[in-house]
């Protein structure tokens, strides 16, 4: 993948998603590695919290994604919300 | 192509089959041998219902002729996304999962259209279990565009978008979660409509995410729309979303003047990284709306950066948790990509989650203010052409992006507030591909979209069933 192109967090996120296994992901994309191996090691040790064993060949892929996910989701983080509600579409009819 | 029956829009079938000029068999026949031809070069079909649609198309016969006639959707060939249930046919959400699944009930929105009279050709291809964007399926193969085989329909709805513009049948079902009307809608050149959130049951519809599911028509033109929304739109006690709103009569609403009318364009986040040859014809467009009596508003509407991480957050987490008892059984059934995201979703936080639906309260706020300037808001429907079937990479003006984030970005503020949005072909580009204009109003303000598209739509040449389509 031409490392010239500048690619957004945001299409790294579908790419590691559309790539599987996300080796070749994680081979081109160096400043995702280092965020990466600690989250691999965080949801492995998540086990015991969702009740399921997450392995190769999804471990990197599933890591990446949420790192990506987590990255980009910055901004909304910091967006102040005040007493902002969840939304809901209907009105009692 | 030689004109065939199939290939005009139900408003135009509906008047000869109502007075007996043309036969509901005749027309299942133009269907079900146009689904023939197109299948292998296609794939808009992962099941042809040719005994059933047979034998509604002969019942359907006997009734008009008995002067026992439904209404404009009676004897018309309709297909379904295969997302919807269907009863004693195969509904496998394009999946392997579900691969053997027949259901004993129809979707809410699948009995309405039996109701109407319509005639079920097949269950159209998608995306599995809705979860993209191109409709290329590990398991039943890619669905592709008539316009160009060797390029993606768009999705999930994909393959009711490549069967409506290829005639294999007068309209189709589909579901948006993310554009996934829209979306092929835009790529193949047809009309697609989300309706507000609501405003059609999702019952019986495989969930992507149910607080983001919309199922709406895809149709050759706005009157066909305008006619199928009427048929499947309503209450529902078995989806406790669904509105009982009472339904405008849209088909005459739509007829009115948009003189006068506002057109919101907006200054931020629609009109960014385009494909120059999009950009050109949506903003000819508009300009048409405007020769029409439109007058053109700019609207600011912020925080939409924020639509994606929203959408990521949601979909995810709910697709995991409607997910789970599969993921447990049967993991391995599904494709690497669907996989992959199902996965994830179960390691983002709950206050990521709430914090999107929160969030979606002020997307709101800030449209409806831009609805103050504005009745209705319009943009492209995609910033890039439709990429070759299995390539992931657009070029969306100066920015190069994944598929996916291409084909989101200017759809999931809609699926975010609710608010209704359609996608209309407004031209043909260089490469001879469509392109779409969105057209986005207020909540269960369908009417007033479907106005403004019906006046972009009688002025100009760009309808589905004047083109000449290759066979």
């Amino acid at each position: 993948m031409p490392t010239s192109v500048p690619i957004r967090l945001l299409t790294r996120r579908t790419w590691v998603q559309r790539s599987g296994t996300g080796i070749a992901a994680l081979l081109l994309a160096p400043p995702l590695i280092a965020q990466e191996q600690p989250l691999e090691a965080t949801i492995r040790s998540m086990s015991t919290v969702t009740g399921r064993e997450l392995s190769d060949p999804w471990l990197q892929p599933t890591a990446g994604l949420v790192g990506t996910i987590v990255a980009y989701s910055q901004p909304l983080r910091a967006l102040d919300l005040g007493s902002i509600e969840p939304a809901t579409y209907f009105e009692a009819d | 192509m030689a004109e065939v029956l199939i290939a005009r829009p139900i408003h135009q079938l509906a008047p000869l089959l109502e007075k007996k000029e043309i036969s509901p068999v005749e027309l299942f026949n133009e269907a079900i041998e146009r689904i023939h031809l197109l299948q292998p070069k296609l794939n808009s079909f992962i099941t042809i219902t040719e005994a059933e649609g047979r034998k509604a198309a002969t019942e359907a016969e006997s009734e008009i002729r008995k002067g026992r006639y439904r209404g404009p959707l009676h004897g018309i060939p309709i297909s379904i996304k295969d997302l919807f249930a269907t009863r004693g046919i195969r509904t496998t959400a394009g999946s392997k999962v579900l691969a053997k699944w027949i259901p004993d009930y129809d979707a809410t929105a699948v009995a309405k259209l039996h109701d109407a009279g319509m005639v079920l050709v097949g269950k159209t291809h998608m995306h599995e279990f809705a979860y993209g964007v191109t409709n290329d399926n590990p398991h039943y193969g890619p669905a592709r565009n008539p316009w160009d085989p060797s390029r993606v329909p768009g999705g999930s709805s994909g393959g009711s978008a490549a069967a409506v513009a290829s005639s294999q049948c007068a309209a189709s079902l589909g579901s948006d979660s993310g554009g996934s009307i829209r979306t092929p809608a835009a790529v193949c050149g047809v009309v697609g409509l989300k309706p507000t959130y609501g405003r059609v049951s999702r019952c019986g519809a495989i969930p992507l995410a149910w607080s983001l599911d919309h199922v709406g028509p895809l149709t050759k033109s706005i009157e066909d729309a305008a006619i199928m929304l009427a048929a499947i739109a309503g209450p529902d006690p078995k989806d406790p979303s669904a509105s009982s709103r009472p339904l405008p009569d849209y088909r005459k609403d739509m007829r009115e003047s948009i003189r006068g009318l506002r057109l919101g364009v907006p200054r931020q986040y629609f009109f960014e990284h385009v494909d120059p040859e999009i950009q050109k014809l949506v903003s000819a467009a508009i300009r048409q709306l405007e020769s029409a009596g439109a007058t053109r508003v700019e609207v600011d509407i912020p925080d939409l950066e924020n639509c994606s991480a929203m959408e990521a957050h949601i979909t995810l987490a709910e697709a995991t948790s409607y997910h789970e008892p599969y993921l447990k059984k049967q993991p391995d059934d599904y494709g690497p990509a669907v996989r992959t995201n199902l996965e994830a979703g179960r390691y983002l936080l709950a206050t990521d989650y709430v914090k999107s639906q929160r969030a979606r309260t002020l997307l709101q706020r800030n449209f409806n203010e831009a609805f103050k300037r504005a009745e209705v808001i319009v943009s492209p429907t995609l910033p890039a052409l439709p990429p070759p079937v299995g390539e992931v990479w657009v070029q969306s003006g100066d920015l190069r992006e994944h598929v996916i984030d291409a084909f989101l970005r200017f759809n999931i503020p809609y699926d975010l507030t609710g608010f209704p949005a359609i996608s209309i072909p407004c031209g043909l580009g260089s490469t001879g591909l469509p392109i779409g204009l969105q057209i986005a109003g207020k909540a269960f303000d369908e009417a007033t979209v479907l106005r403004v598209a019906n006046a972009y739509e009688q002025s100009t040449a760009w309808h589905p069933s004047r083109y000449a389509l290759p066979s």
